[in-house]
């Protein structure tokens, strides 16, 4: 398993990307996007939101490549926050119309196969997976 | 590296276009808002985005240019976007943006496609 711990700041993103790139080299190149795009949402929501009035945070992403799964795990000491609550967004109205907000999350839920959510030590622990292609 | 983005801008006629190069997550997408939002105050009407050589884009990204579209929609300007690669058009499938933005394979096609002369 590699593991990476950041400061909840939204210049650790980078380095999170570059982390994912590394353990996941050798994945075809869709299935990196899908978790980069997953663990970027998901990090830049608690590094946006997690930490009111208060010094940011830690926040520690593990991840495991198996033949058949990719799994990540994001835990962070930010305030409760269990993104799978959160309703889907309107996707068929005007630009015009549109709330903004709403679609890291729409994308998370889009691009993973698995997403669950838990409360654990006063942490969020949000874990997921993508299933591999047999072919790599 | 605490920031990926390039942006670059020039203009075509009635035309300006802004260049976002590398990553559009929510750690640049500031400095990207920024730099339209200049343009727009200065008075730019037509805006083309091309994104030939951007890598990434999340939804801090998306908002960004969702936001450019509504103010010049509202000022009877228009936006369109060039060039964007086949991982940056799935973000905006995911999001139901390629309904809502003009999307051109090039930036001479996107360039045709506003209206000609001042």
């Amino acid at each position: 398993m590699a593991e990476l711990t950041v400061r909840a700041e939204l210049g650790a993103l980078t380095a999170i990307a570059d982390f994912l790139a590394g353990t996941l080299a050798g994945s075809a190149d869709d299935m990196v996007f899908s978790v980069q795009l997953a663990v970027d949402e998901a990090c830049s929501n608690t590094i946006l939101y997690g930490y009111p009035n208060r010094e940011a945070g830690a926040i520690t992403i593990a991840c495991t490549v198996d033949d058949d799964v990719i799994r990540v795990t994001i835990t962070d000491d930010g305030v409760a926050f269990d993104p799978l609550t959160a309703p889907p967004p309107l996707l068929d109205i005007p630009a015009e119309e549109r709330p903004i907000g709403g679609l890291g999350i729409h994308f998370i839920r889009t691009v993973m196969d698995n997403v669950a959510y838990a409360r654990r030590d006063d942490r969020n622990v949000l874990s997921m997976e993508k299933r591999r292609p047999a072919s790599g | 590296m605490s920031e990926r983005v390039d942006i670059l801008e020039r203009r075509a006629g009635a035309v300006d276009i802004i260049a976002v190069k590398g990553r559009l997550d929510a750690g640049s997408s500031e400095k990207a808002e920024e730099r339209i939002n200049r343009v727009l105050d200065a008075g730019g009407r037509y805006l083309l985005i091309n994104l030939c050589d951007l890598d990434y884009i999340s939804s801090s990204g998306l908002r960004v240019l969702l936001a450019a579209l509504k103010r010049l929609k509202k000022d009877g300007g228009a936006l369109r976007i060039a060039c964007a690669q086949p991982q940056i058009l799935e973000v905006f499938t995911m999001a139901g943006f390629h309904r809502i933005f003009s999307l051109s394979p090039d930036e001479a096609t996107a360039l045709a496609g506003f209206p000609a002369g001042p």
